[in-house]
């Protein structure tokens, strides 16, 4: 047997079970919190519009994309065709000399 | 009797019968491809019984012994891939159903052609004829890609045309170079003759077939050509090609690798630097992304990096658990780029700040994706997990520091799959139209699921599919069957 898949489905009830307590614990505080007042928003001594601490899905992750280097690797599949084949050029050429010099061995 | 080898006729016919229908009318056209992919889902589950009894069974082409005739080989690796190419094929076919309304019989005869290239890639013993289906698959591709007609579809097919063929050539000149050297093209025997063949002749000619098959897998630097491929394609087609297509190169990979090169150590442990690579930079890629299908593109490059990475380990948990994951990448990019279609579908664009303002999303829709996203970054309860957690298991039996790398880049996947989910289906309550999804779109999104949450849920069945595949990868067994 090449793993023990019982341990791995007590794993996945633990899982279960965790989620589904948690999403309980969610649901009743939510339930408690639903009468209450909503008031402004008022951050760092600035009053701020809903608007303003809206954070668009699109930019929640732009520090880490900063922080990864996102732009960069994607600058580099710039569509261009001949940049593509070039690529792949290099590619076979690593496989041909590991391959040569390492079967060689 | 390997009878799922028939479904590559069948789906032959059905691309035959398409085109002669549609001189009449097109009103019939979709139903050919569906029944053809039931008749082939029928054969291939005939096709089990023999297999899982005896590992492996052989057939020949014509009553010729082999290794003059051509052998057809059914073992555990392909007769499941088979039963799941052959199953998300119809629910493909199925969800095309109403999705296609123009130049179907195109439409419906090159996917056919596509299906009939997978099967009979994963049941060819002969490495010649596997050329002979890439190339099936490979032109039915770039016509499927190029589908749409428009700036974008036909530029992706170009490109798509033409790093495909300088692939195949490749794929072409070193299965050219194994035959002069060994005077044989079928998989078993070559196995046992490369051994005696000296010189750099099989280096060379392996080098050139794994940068042919590499770019049909599309792993890092041969990835280029998915993003564009996926993004011009129907929303089906991109299905069929990251949760099919792109298989078939895997599986290639994987036959030439382990049975006829005999897996050196050198091979293993150049698939898992590329495959740690091709994860790394897919789920980057993937997580700058503003367009929908280019996400999911890239996603499919990092998933393929886990894979050659699993593999690659050179561990037979290590080899088990990539098999498994193929398996699950399959159902899951399947079930995400139908999701996806059904948005898409009466959006105008595959950017996601503007499909959310022009389209509104229902229940189904919205948990399918969610759902695909969990497997994929491979949350418990979904099949992803399973897969996953052999890969991380076997990578840190290895190299604990793979492990750090897998487990990185899965918060990657989760991060830049709920950024998605989020910005196409949770920003676009009070914008746009409603979508109202056809039964035949809603029951392909519904199987999916089933199947995503039943393996999730029962890791039993996976881990024992995987450890009935991995003893496919073993070339004595392979030789002893086609050779007798």
């Amino acid at each position: 047997m090449i793993y023990d898949a019982n341990m791995l489905q007590q794993m996945i009830l633990l899982f279960a079970l965790f989620f589904a307590v948690s999403l309980g614990i969610y649901v009743v505080i939510k339930k408690e919190v639903r009468g209450t007042r909503a008031g402004r928003i008022y951050v760092g001594g600035e009053d701020l519009r809903p608007d303003d601490v809206d954070i668009s899905p699109m930019d929640f992750y732009a520090s880490i994309e900063r922080t990864l280097r996102v732009k960069r690797v994607a600058d580099l599949h710039n569509g261009d065709l001949s940049r593509y084949l070039m690529w792949m050029i290099i590619g076979m050429s690593v496989f041909m000399i590991i391959l040569v010099w390492g079967m060689a061995l | 009797m390997i009878y799922g080898f028939y479904a590559v006729g069948v789906f032959l016919a059905s691309a035959f019968l398409t085109g002669l229908v549609s001189i009449k009318s097109d009103r019939y056209v979709p139903h050919i491809p569906i029944a053809a992919s039931l008749v082939a889902v029928l054969l291939t589950i005939m096709t089990l019984p023999d297999v899982f009894f005896w590992g492996a069974v052989k057939m020949q082409m014509e009553e010729w012994i082999a290794p003059i005739g051509i052998s057809i080989v059914a073992d555990t690796l392909s007769v499941t891939l088979a039963l799941v190419t052959t199953v998300i094929a119809f629910l493909i076919l199925l969800f095309s159903y109403r999705y296609i309304n123009r130049n179907s019989a195109k439409y419906y005869s090159l996917l056919s052609l596509m299906f009939a290239g997978v099967l009979g890639i994963l049941y060819t013993g002969d490495i010649f004829n596997m050329f002979v289906f890439f190339e099936v698959l490979s032109v039915s591709s770039y016509g499927l890609v190029a589908f749409y007609r428009n700036r974008v579809s036909l530029e992706a097919g170009i490109k798509y045309l033409i790093m495909g063929s300088v692939a195949t050539s490749m794929l072409l000149l070193g299965i050219a170079m194994l035959y002069g050297v060994t005077g044989t093209v079928n998989m078993a025997d070559l196995a046992l003759k490369l051994p005696f063949v000296g010189g750099m002749v099989p280096a060379v000619a392996l080098a050139l077939i794994m940068t042919g098959i590499a770019l049909k897998a599309g792993i890092f630097p041969f990835h280029a050509w998915i993003a564009d491929a996926y993004e011009g394609a129907p929303s089906p087609v991109s299905a069929a090609l990251s949760g099919i297509g792109i298989k078939a190169g895997v599986y290639a990979m994987l036959r030439v690798v382990f049975i006829v090169f005999n897996a050196p150590t050198i091979v293993l442990d150049m698939l898992l630097v590329f495959g740690v690579a091709s994860m790394l930079i897919g789920a980057l890629l993937a997580l700058g992304q503003d367009n929908l299908k280019r996400m999911l593109a890239y996603s499919s490059v990092s998933q393929m990096g886990y894979i050659f990475m699993a593999i690659g380990l050179g561990t037979a948990l290590g080899t088990a658990a990539g098999l498994l994951h193929i398996v699950n990448h399959m159902i899951i990019k399947s079930l995400l780029f139908l999701s996806a279609g059904t948005v898409l579908w009466k959006a105008k664009s595959t950017n996601m700040k503007e499909i959310a303002n022009t389209v509104r999303t229902t229940p189904l829709m919205t948990y399918s994706f969610l759902f695909g996203v969990l497997a994929l970054a491979g949350i418990p309860l979904f099949n992803g997990f399973v897969s996953k957690w052999l890969i991380y298991v076997a990578s840190f039996e290895k190299m604990p520091l793979l492990t750090v790398i897998a487990l990185v880049t899965s918060a990657i996947t989760l991060a830049y799959g709920l950024k998605a989910f989020y910005a196409v289906f949770l920003s676009n309550e009070k914008a746009g139209s409603k979508v109202v999804l056809p039964l035949s779109m809603k029951i392909p999104l519904v199987v999916l699921i089933a199947i995503i949450i039943l393996l999730g849920v029962i890791p039993q069945i996976g881990i024992w599919l995987a450890e009935m595949m991995s003893g496919s990868l073993n070339p004595s067994l392979y030789t002893g069957v086609v050779l007798g």
